[in-house]
Order: structure tokens, then C-alpha cells, then sequence
């Protein structure tokens, strides 16, 4: 009894050693520095995009998906010793926030050239990779049973009709770019002050806001909300996924700009270099606008699948500048008001 | 006084002398103690001197927060409350010998503990959200789940396991002389149950209460994907980290969370542990066992068996999301879902070591540290131990967001590597393998090892070749509950993850808030899978003596 | 001598597995006596307990109180009352509302009740424990609010396991004392189990011996120490030499001595071994090497202890234990020694195999 212990003993002790040495081999520090990027699109499509990336130029990548508040404040928090070399598929206006914030490095890629100038930082900061639109999500199978034949909103203000109570959910701004976009369009569409009145209508039909960006549309598609405020790639995405949903752009819809940057002092800035360069090119757009419907910004990469044509939809007048400058106050002053 | 004073220090002084004539000893000391201070203490005081007094006076004058920190008492006695009762049921419905199938019962009810606490939350959207399969597909109802009433059933099923090993514990150990005493009195039945049996089981009714209490305070993957408008302190946290970058308002945040937590332990610790009515008891057959009333065994029976299904279904209904196409669309079976598993399969591989790391380090310094905290005099004893208990007491956001500032500047800069969440890990589970070595030592006279030192053993030397193989089942149970407990923690590397180091359960709630289902599951399905595999492993090569979860 | 039989045991069985713990044991128990079980560990003396107070059901037999069948009645409905070993006091309850709670369950009146926990309180000596938590007695009193918290509730029979094994030897006498006389006063039929014979013959009306689940002997004290029934309970009880002689006519023979057979003995065959017992006390021993009435023998080995000198002497190829009680002033003995035996204390049985092999082993 006790010999049998003893063996027990030590070939449990071996046991532990051994495990110990296999998940100490694969290590757990960094070895030959791979290029780290922060994404902020689709976890799915971004896990191909870098998959492609490191087939494509043999050069290895680490990545993690970020939602965009999640983003500026990693890269923040940093800022002394910074982990990401570079920062791609964020709203242009956190880009511009952080350039401020001295944040960012200016890398002018020979691929700008391919991109209509007015999505691209002049002083070269950042490049934009993907137009995005937004709109309203409806699920077709719950309005017809709760609303039989009635026509859906048309406009945003259709949204303010009472019988929409608790039947909404929408972003919050707090923590996605969806939501940051969405109340900057209100105002870019009715000026400050009336959009904050329309916000604050439209908040006594919203359920709850939710801390990513693209749950309301998720939720709406399966149907536990009615209406969602969302991008359309995200609604495109749960239409081919066989969702009942219908895609709505009511006149004065918000849009934005996916971009890349190079973080400021990253710790492989010739790799983060080397991936915007690449992930500008035409297959690797084509592969976003594929998997994850987003728009492109390249004139040689077709439409996403089911999208309208960006003559057909009404964007609004989007100041960028105002954006990113007023974003911390916006921020703020959306917290105080809206507890949901 | 003071002549005392002065012999004390005099003691300690010949104490530190003596520690300098074992230089092994004495370094070891010093690591535990240090390493102690250093990933347990220095975290928790830099969250409390993170707000500045700015952010003290939001967090007590604005009503949002005061809503929240109510939100967060009113789900956590709520769910407490209802984990507790339901832990009882199954405690008490399995130390029945007659209730059928009571064998099955404490398998089921273990089930909650070997998941991601959070998988319950997603289960539960998927049975029985607006898509759900029960509430959508089988009984076509509508009905809006999120909430603090959603939260609260997902919650009491998601802990009430907890509350069940510890009643079970405790009934076991009630000693069963006392039950018959009553009945050579006269007594029995409910009479029975209600004079005796209950108010022996009180305060481990009261010691499960408050285990759960801290594990609901904390909670945060359920609340995020079904507390909806419903939030909570935890949750709270984490947006003020992502969302706003205000690592002062979330600091604030975490020192209210902590609070609560803070006085549950206390009252666990060291009021309750004093009044236990229970003893060890070594009694064979004393008695043939009284049958339990017909009634009774049935409706002990039919609650139990009716929670098993509900949890059953939970599970089974992750691994069936795992193969279908789209949920509540299209029910194609296909294996597209763990294509993703296997692409990303390296934050399943990441689980599983660093998981492993924390484990197999975690136990063997808890060990340690038990030998030489409870062997060994020293200044700072004291502290140390603390140090070594409070991980429990401390919410897997607050460990969080003190890591990220702790370990965020030279020399230590710790964030973006996998170290971080070892640590994290290693740490927050130290206070299951510390205590359970305490308790086993506690049951090896100091003569013993006395004996050991009287041949010429120095003091490691008595810990490996005496101590240590009569608590080698602490350090073995220490091991797998580490182990399992790190690969489904959620709530403190949340914010530790970055990129290469991304771990299994942070990928899956990202999924799910995303609404990928599918591949949530099939990821939920792989981790749980590979939990279940390590725990199967260990059964066979201890040749199943080891028992789990005797805490 | 008490009345008649209270309890009756008729040819109780209990089986646990494959182990026999009670192997057919039929007994009767007298009113208002006090009647030990006694036996070593594992002879099914706890077992029997048990069964009388509902614990366990016999496998075989019956047993009756007062003529009625117990069988199918739980411990909760039979009138016996169990002191446990341990006590099993109710460490939530206080010394008063531990000895009050089988009243209560009975729903006597909250008056009544206290008149009779006072009244008990007293009885037992424990007045101004009231208040007192089990946690807050020493051995001794734990033991008397156990005693307390089985009589109030008046049983017909009285059951005691080992109440004395959990207290220290100086304890333990007086208390057997204290528990005698109240169980005396009381009147009440117990039933009293021990390892310990001394106890077992201090305060016994009757006394049963068990042994692998059977019952050796029972009887008065007196009979069991001075008639054992057979080598075992002369040696389980009370100090005794165990010696094999060889049965001749008219006698059975050590070495160079001839005894003659008391005349009780069972019946032993010429020419066969016999066993004699002979108590330490029956025994005498001196200096010289004559040879008539007794045996030549070397002292082995020799122990003084105040009051007594314990020899241990080597004699027709056997061992004998020998006390001098009045040691004083005598010279200690040495190398040959004669010891003589006092036949009318001789006690004898054929030889059979397994008792060899007992006596062998040793008790």
C-alpha cells in the first residue's frame, strides 16, 4: 500500500512536470515580434482577412477584435508601451480622436492613390479601407404579426410613433462606433439641438441600448426586438443567413468610413507598414466586402451581396472634423441623459 | 504592556535569526510573501487609489450608480436566495438513499460548476428567447426574457451548485447519532426535520448563502448577454473600461462592488466558520436507514428531476446550436460552426495552457505557502495569510481592471502577454488550493514533522518528504478545481486578453454578443468538451479515488 | 431478585453482509433490573442494543416488551430510551430544552414539562445548568443530561451503550456508582453494555457475556466470576490462569500433581486433555521445592507493586501468574518455588481444539 503510493506519487509528479514543460513550450511571451493588429470588424471575416494576410506576404500576424471604444481606450492605456502596431476597420472619427491624442503615426501608403481622397487623412494619418451606411432592421416575420400589411417606417421620425414602444433597440454609443454614428448623423441631419430633442424622443420607444454595436441587429433578426438601428452589412449579413429581415434606408442616413492607422511606437512598425499596404489591395477589399457586406471604397471591387447602390440612398452631409472634436463631449453628455 | 511588547519582539528577532540559518527556507518565505504582495495586494490597492475624489463623489451622489449598486443587491439576494433553497432540495433529496436516481442528481447538479458560468446565459436565449426552442419553436409562445427576472433564473441555475456541495457537505457531516437520539425520543418526519435536522444545517445554510452571494455579486457574463436594461455593477465596469477609457470611474465601480464582497467573505470566514455543528464522524452502520415517507421521495424526485431536465436541456442545447445551420432559421445539421472552432483553435489551446500554468503552478504555491504560513513564524504572517485567502472575496472585474493597472508601467509591464492572465488566473483561485492544504495540515500533528526535524531534515526537506504526501489530495483537488475554474473564467481576463493571448471564453461571449450563435456554441461545445475530457483524464490516472469538489 | 421477564429475545439474528453480528441470541431481561452485556469488541453487544431500541431490525427471531412483538415498530414509537456512547447531546439546544425535548414532542403542557425538567435536573444533579450549551460540560455532566434526557420521558426499558468509555478512569467510578443508585430509585428495567467486567460486575443485577454474537453465559455476578461457563468468560472476566492438565481416573493431572474434578465440572474423558481455570487468589506460592500438595515451578520474571508482588512462574512446561497480596515484611521469591492450588476454586472443561488455539493466542 504504501509502495504503491510512493509510484503514484511520482509518476503523478512526472505527470505534472511534463504538462508543465508542453505549455511552457508554446510560449507564453511573445517570440519573433508577429505584426499585432487591432480589428474592429467582423471577428469571422477579420480571422480570414489575417489568414490571407500571412498566405499572402509570408509574414506572421496576431490579432484581436476590439469593439471601437475598446479600441481607443486599449491604445490609451498604451500609450507608453504600446502592444498593437496597427488599428484597422475603426470609424474614422476615433481615428481622428486619437490622432489628437498624438496617438497614431503618419504612414502614407502607396495605396492611397486607389482611394477617392476625401476617405483619406490628408496629413496621412489614416486611410479609409470600407464605406458603411446605416439604416433601420426590421424583422418582416414579426411586423406581419403585429402589424399585418401596415406600411414600415419610412423615416426616422416614423420611428417616434408610440406604437413602437420597447420595440426598438439600438446601439449605445458609449462603447460601439455603430451607435457613436448614428446620433452624430441625427445631429449632422437636424443640427445639434434638434437632434438631441429626436434622441430623446426616440428613447422612449428603445428597450435598452446595448454595448456592442451590433446586437440590436442580431436580436432583431432573431426576433426578440422589432426594429434595430444597424449598419447595413450587419443586416445584409443576417439576410443571407436566411433572417426575415427587411433593410431600410430613411432619407438622411449616417455613414461611415472604416479606416487603418499605424499606432504610434508599436513594437513591429515595419510589419503594420507592410499590412496596410496589403490590406488596401483589391483582393483583400474584395474578401471584406464578401464575408462581411461592408462597402468598398475601390472602384474595381463590386457591391456587397443585396445592397442598394450608393446613388439610391440619401447620406447626410458628415463633418468629420465636428465629429472627432466633439466626440468626448457628446459622449458625456449622452451618459447623463439616457441611463438605459 | 510594554515588557510584552518587548518579549514579543525579542521572539520574532530570534525567529528572523533563526530563518537566516536556513537560507532555502528563508527564500521561500520570501517568494510566497512577496509574490503574494505583489499579484494579490498591490492590484486591489491600486483600484482603490485610482479615483480621484472627483470620481468618489459621482460614485455616491449620482443616481445612476446608486441604481446600479441597488440592481446589484436586489439580483444578488434574489438569485442567492433561490440557488440556496434549490441546493437544498438536491442536497437534501440525495442524502436520501430511497430517492430514485439520486446518483444521476449529483452528477447533473455538478454540471453548472465545469462550464463557463456565462453558458447558461446563452442557453438560455437560445431555449427560451424569442427563437427559442422551447418558447418559440415548441410552444410558440412570445415573451421577452431579458431582464432582471431572466437574470435571476439563469443566475440560481448557474450557482446553485455551489450551494449544493456545500449543504451536501454539511448534511453528510451532521452527525447522524443526533438524528437518532431524536427518534429514540420519539421524533421523526418533519418534526424531526424541523428540531434537529434544520437548525444543525443552519449555519451551512448560511455559509452556502454567502458563497453564492460573492459569486453572483460578481457575476458578469449573464448579465451582459441577458440582463438587458438591467444593469449591474459588474457590467458597469466593464463599459466604463471600454466604452469611456475611464479606468478611475471603473476603479470606483469595482471598490463598490467590493464592498459587499468584502463583508459576505468576512461573515463566511470569520463569523460562521466558529459555529459549525458539524463534525467528522467515523460510525459504520449504525443504523438500518428510515425509509423516507412515500410523498415525500416522490416530490424530492419530481423537483430534483425536474431541474436535471432544465439543465439537461441547457446543455444539450448548446452542442445542438453547435450543428445547426442558423438557430431558429435553419436547422440543417452541418459542421460549418466548428470550422471556426478549429480555425481559431488557438485560444482553445490558449485555455487549455494557461489554464494548465495556473493550475499546476497555482497548486504547488498554495501549497507552499500553506506549509510555510501555517509551519513557519514570521513577521508578516498574518498578512500573508490574508493575502492568501482574499482572491475569494474579490470580483473577477476588480482583479481585472487592477491588473491593467498594476501591470501596465515598467517595471512590471505585464499587459499584452499571456503572463498577465496566468497570474490573473493563478492568483484568483489560490485561496480553493491554500485552504484545502491548511485544512489538511491542520490534520497532521506538528509532531510529525517535529519528528522529521529531530533526524536532520531541514524545513523544505520535512515538506516534501512528510507533508507533502499526506495533503497530496488537497494539492490534487486544488489542481483540477484551478484548472477548471480557469478555463471558463470570464469576468477578469476580459480585460487581459490581447492579441495571440486570446482565451476560449472571452472569443465565445464576443460571439455571442454578436449574435453568432452557431459558432458560440460549437466553441461553448469544444471548451466544455475539453473540460469534461481533463476531468476524465484525472479520474482514470488517480483510478478514480480522487474526490472532487469536497469543499 | 426483580421481577419477571420485561424483555425477551428469542433467538435474535443480524446479519450486516456477510458478517453475523448476532448469531441467534435468546435472552431474558428482567424488571427493574439492570442487566449488562458484556463482551469484547465486536461481539455484537452494540448490535443487540440497536435491535431492542428500533435501530435495526432483526433478521431472524423476535424480541417482545412486556410480551408485545417489536417487530415493525421504528425507534420513534418504541418505549425504550438510549444513552449513546457519545451522548448525542443537541449542540443547538440548551442543557434544559435538550432534557425537556421528548416531553414536548409528546405536547405535554408548557407547566408540566418544566415541573419535570426541574424535578429531573435535580435528580441527576445538575441544577443551575439550565442555561448551559453541551459545549459547555465536561465529560461527566454531558453524560448525566443524556441520563436525564432518556428518563423523563419514563421508558419501559433503559438502554445504555458504553455511557462510561468517553470519561477518565477516576470518573468512571463514581458515576457507575451515581448510575446505579438512580437506576435503583428509578426502578427502571436497563439494559447496560460494557467491555469493561469490572464495571460490569460492580453494578449488575444479572450479566450476560457475548461473544461472536452469541451469548457464553448468563447470570449473577457472583456465578459468572466464580462458574464461569467456559474458558473465555473466565478469562474475559476477572484475572485467570488457564492450565492443560491430562484427565486420569478419579483426577486430572500437571505435571507431578493430581487434582481431583469438582464436582459441577462437565463431563471429561480419561486419557483426554482438560482445561483448569484457576483464579490468581486461588492459588499460593512459597520458597522451597516441596512436592505434595503442589507443583514445583521457577519464578520467571517478578514485579513489585506496593500492595502487591506479581509473580510469573514457569511450571510443568506452562505459565502461571501468581499475586502475593501481603507482600510485607516477606522476603521476595526466587528460582524454585512451590505452588500449591485450593481445589474447591478449580474450575474445568475437556479440552477442545479451538480453546487450545485461544489460549494460545491469549484473551
Amino acid at each position: 500500500m504504501r509502495y504503491r503510493n510512493a509510484a503514484w506519487g511520482r509518476l503523478g509528479s512526472a505527470g505534472c512536470l511534463a504538462l508543465l514543460a508542453i505549455f511552457l513550450a508554446t510560449p507564453v511571451w511573445a517570440q519573433s515580434k508577429p505584426v499585432m493588429v487591432y480589428g474592429v470588424i467582423h471577428e469571422y471575416t477579420l480571422a480570414r482577412l489575417m489568414q490571407k494576410f500571412e498566405r499572402d506576404t509570408g509574414t506572421k500576424a496576431d490579432f484581436i477584435r476590439l469593439s471601437a471604444g475598446e479600441v481607443a481606450t486599449r491604445v490609451l492605456a498604451e500609450r507608453q508601451a504600446p502592444k498593437g502596431d496597427v488599428i484597422f476597420g475603426i470609424s474614422r472619427a476615433i481615428q481622428e480622436s486619437m490622432k489628437t491624442q498624438g496617438l497614431l503615426e503618419a504612414y502614407k501608403s502607396s495605396r492611397r492613390a486607389e482611394v477617392p481622397s476625401r476617405y483619406v487623412d490628408p496629413d496621412g494619418y489614416w486611410t479609409g479601407s470600407a464605406l458603411t451606411v446605416q439604416g433601420i432592421a426590421v424583422n418582416t416575420e414579426r411586423w406581419k404579426k403585429e402589424f399585418g400589411n401596415a406600411p414600415m417606417p419610412k423615416t426616422w421620425e416614423d420611428l417616434l410613433d408610440p406604437k413602437y414602444k420597447d420595440l426598438i433597440v439600438a446601439p449605445s454609443p458609449l462603447s460601439s462606433g455603430t451607435g457613436f454614428t448614428f446620433i452624430v448623423g441625427q445631429f449632422f441631419r437636424l443640427g445639434e439641438e434638434k437632434g438631441w430633442e429626436y434622441l430623446k424622443a426616440l428613447d422612449r420607444n428603445v428597450r435598452f441600448y446595448t454595448p456592442s454595436g451590433i446586437a440590436p441587429t442580431r436580436m432583431v433578426a432573431a426576433g426578440e426586438f422589432l426594429i434595430a438601428i444597424t449598419f447595413a452589412h450587419d443586416a445584409l449579413k443576417a439576410i443571407s443567413a436566411g433572417y426575415p429581415i427587411a433593410l431600410i434606408h430613411p432619407a438622411g442616413v449616417s455613414w461611415d468610413i472604416g479606416s487603418v492607422s499605424l499606432i504610434k511606437n508599436g513594437p513591429n512598425p515595419a510589419g503594420g507598414k507592410k499590412f496596410i499596404d496589403w490590406v488596401l489591395g483589391r483582393d483583400p477589399i474584395q474578401l471584406i466586402v464578401d464575408l462581411n457586406f461592408e462597402g468598398s471604397l475601390r472602384s474595381d471591387v463590386s457591391l456587397p451581396l443585396g445592397a442598394t447602390p450608393l446613388e439610391k440612398i440619401d447620406l447626410v452631409d458628415y463633418k468629420l472634423d465636428w465629429a472627432a472634436q466633439n466626440r468626448q463631449r457628446a459622449l458625456k453628455q449622452w451618459g447623463e441623459l439616457f441611463k438605459k | 504592556m510594554g515588557k510584552a511588547t518587548t518579549a514579543r519582539a525579542w521572539t520574532d528577532a530570534l525567529l528572523v535569526r533563526r530563518l537566516t540559518v536556513d537560507p532555502l527556507g528563508l527564500g521561500a518565505i520570501i517568494l510566497v510573501v512577496g509574490l503574494l504582495a505583489v499579484f494579490v495586494l498591490f492590484p486591489v490597492v491600486r483600484v482603490l487609489a485610482q479615483p480621484g475624489p472627483a470620481e468618489w463623489t459621482r460614485l455616491l451622489t449620482d443616481p445612476r450608480w446608486l441604481r446600479l449598486a441597488g440592481n446589484t443587491i436586489l439580483i444578488a439576494a434574489l438569485s442567492t436566495a433561490s440557488a440556496v433553497m434549490l441546493g437544498f432540495l438536491f442536497a437534501y433529496a440525495t442524502s436520501r438513499p430511497d430517492v430514485p436516481l439520486r446518483h444521476l442528481f449529483k452528477l447533473i447538479a455538478i454540471l453548472p460548476l465545469v462550464s463557463p458560468p456565462f453558458v447558461g446565459g446563452l442557453a438560455f436565449i437560445l431555449l427560451f428567447g424569442r427563437r427559442g426552442l422551447i418558447t418559440y419553436s415548441l410552444l410558440g409562445l412570445s415573451g421577452d426574457i431579458y431582464g432582471w427576472h431572466g437574470l435571476w433564473m439563469v443566475q440560481t441555475l448557474a450557482f446553485f451548485p455551489i450551494a449544493y456541495l456545500t449543504l451536501a457537505g454539511v448534511l453528510r457531516r451532521i452527525n447522524p447519532t443526533l438524528e437518532y437520539a431524536a427518534q429514540d425520543l420519539g421524533a421523526h418526519g418533519f418534526r424531526l426535520f424541523r428540531t434537529v435536522t434544520l437548525p444543525l444545517a443552519t449555519p451551512g445554510v448560511a455559509s452556502a448563502a454567502l458563497l453564492v452571494g460573492i459569486y453572483t455579486l460578481s457575476d458578469f457574463g449573464n448579465p451582459m448577454l441577458v440582463g438587458g436594461a438591467f444593469k449591474v455593477l459588474a457590467t458597469e465596469t466593464y463599459t466604463q473600461v471600454t466604452g469611456w477609457g475611464d479606468l478611475g470611474m471603473a476603479s470606483a465601480l469595482s471598490a463598490a462592488l467590493l464592498l459587499p464582497s468584502l463583508v459576505l467573505f468576512a461573515l463566511q470566514r470569520y463569523w460562521l466558520e466558529g459555529r459549525s455543528y458539524v463534525t467528522v464522524t467515523g460510525k459504520g452502520s449504525f443504523a438500518d436507514p428510515l425509509p423516507t415517507p412515500g410523498l415525500l421521495r416522490w416530490a424530492l424526485f419530481a423537483g430534483c428531476g425536474l431541474v436535471a431536465l432544465v439543465l439537461l436541456a441547457t446543455y444539450a442545447v448548446v452542442f445542438v446550436g453547435a450543428f445547426a445551420k442558423t438557430w431558429g432559421v435553419n436547422w440543417r445539421p452541418t459542421l460549418e460552426n466548428f470550422e471556426y472552432t478549429v480555425f481559431r483553435g488557438r485560444q482553445l489551446w490558449n485555455s487549455i495552457r494557461f489554464a494548465g500554468i495556473a493550475a499546476l503552478g497555482g497548486s504547488a504555491f498554495a501549497v507552499l505557502a500553506a506549509f510555510l504560513i501555517h509551519r513557519k513564524r514570521f513577521p508578516g504572517r498574518a498578512m500573508a495569510d490574508f493575502a492568501a485567502v482574499l482572491p475569494a472575496a474579490l470580483p473577477g472585474t476588480l482583479i481585472g481592471v487592477g491588473y491593467i493597472l498594476a501591470f501596465n508601467t515598467p517595471p512590471l509591464t505585464l499587459t499584452g502577454t499571456g503572463t498577465i492572465i496566468v497570474a490573473a488566473m493563478l492568483f484568483r483561485t489560490i485561496p480553493v488550493g491554500y485552504r484545502a492544504a491548511v485544512a489538511g495540515l491542520s490534520q497532521i500533528a506538528p509532531s510529525i514533522e517535529e519528528g522529521a526535524a529531530d533526524l536532520g531534515a531541514r524545513p523544505l526537506r520535512t515538506l516534501w518528504d512528510v507533508t507533502l504526501p499526506l495533503i497530496r489530495s488537497a494539492f490534487t483537488s486544488a489542481l483540477v478545481f484551478t484548472f477548471i475554474r480557469s478555463m471558463n473564467t470570464l469576468s477578469a481576463v476580459i480585460f487581459l486578453v490581447s492579441p495571440g493571448n486570446v482565451v476560449a471564453s472571452a472569443s465565445i461571449l464576443a460571439l455571442a454578443e454578436h449574435g453568432d450563435w452557431g459558432q458560440a456554441s460549437a466553441m461553448a461545445a469544444s471548451l466544455m468538451s475539453a473540460v469534461f475530457l481533463v476531468l476524465l483524464l484525472f479520474r482514470l490516472l488517480t483510478g478514480g479515488r480522487m474526490r472532487l469538489f469536497e469543499l | 431478585m426483580p421481577g419477571s421477564a420485561h424483555v425477551r429475545l428469542e433467538n435474535v439474528v443480524k446479519r450486516f453482509g456477510r458478517v453475523v453480528a448476532v448469531a441467534g441470541v435468546s435472552l431474558d431481561i428482567s424488571r427493574r433490573s439492570l442487566t449488562t452485556i458484556l463482551g469484547p469488541s465486536g461481539c455484537g453487544k452494540t448490535t443487540i442494543l440497536r435491535l431492542i431500541a428500533g435501530f435495526l431490525a432483526p433478521d431472524e427471531g423476535d424480541i417482545q416488551i412486556d410480551g408485545a412483538s417489536q417487530r415493525g415498530l421504528p425507534p420513534y414509537l418504541r418505549k425504550t430510551s438510549t444513552v449513546f456512547q457519545e451522548y448525542a447531546l443537541f449542540p443547538h439546544m440548551s442543557v434544559s430544552d435538550n432534557v425537556a425535548y421528548g416531553l414536548r414532542l409528546r405536547r405535554l403542557p408548557r407547566a408540566s414539562v418544566a415541573e419535570k425538567v426541574r424535578h429531573t435536573l435535580s435528580l441527576l444533579k445538575l441544577d443551575g445548568l439550565e442555561r448551559r450549551f453541551p459545549r459547555e460540560l465536561s465529560g461527566g455532566q454531558q453524560q448525566r443530561v443524556a441520563l436525564a434526557r432518556s428518563l423523563i420521558v419514563e421508558p419501559e426499558v433503559l438502554l445504555m451503550d458504553e455511557p462510561l468509555s468517553n470519561l477518565d478512569a477516576k470518573l468512571r467510578v463514581s458515576v457507575r456508582t451515581e448510575i446505579r443508585e438512580i437506576q435503583q430509585r428509578v426502578g427502571i428495567t436497563t439494559l447496560y453494555v460494557t467491555h469493561d467486567q469490572e464495571e460490569a460486575l460492580a453494578i449488575s443485577d444479572t450479566i450476560a457475556v457475548m461473544r461472536e454474537g452469541r451469548v457464553m453465559q448468563v447470570g449473577s455476578p457472583r456465578d459468572i466470576y466464580e462458574r464461569p461457563a467456559d474458558p473465555f468468560v473466565a478469562a474475559f472476566v476477572g484475572q485467570v490462569n488457564l492450565l492443560r492438565a491430562r484427565v486420569e481416573e478419579g483426577g486430572v493431572r500437571i505435571g507431578s500433581l493430581r487434582l481431583p474434578v469438582p464436582p459441577d465440572s462437565p463431563h471429561v474423558e480419561v486419557g483426554h486433555e482438560a482445561i483448569l481455570a484457576l483464579r490468581p487468589e486461588a492459588i499460593r506460592i512459597g520458597a522451597g521445592s516441596e512436592g505434595r500438595d503442589g507443583l514445583t515451578g521457577q519464578v520467571v520474571s517478578r514485579t513489585y507493586l506496593g500492595t502487591t508482588v506479581r509473580y510469573r512462574i514457569e511450571l510443568a512446561g506452562q505459565r502461571l501468574t501468581v499475586d502475593d497480596h501481603d507482600p510485607a515484611g516477606k522476603p521476595l521469591l526466587e528460582g524454585p518455588v512451590v505452588v500449591s492450588f485450593d481445589p474447591t476454586r478449580i474450575r474445568l472443561w475437556p479440552a477442545s481444539p479451538e480453546m487450545l488455539q485461544q489460549m494460545e493466542e491469549g484473551p
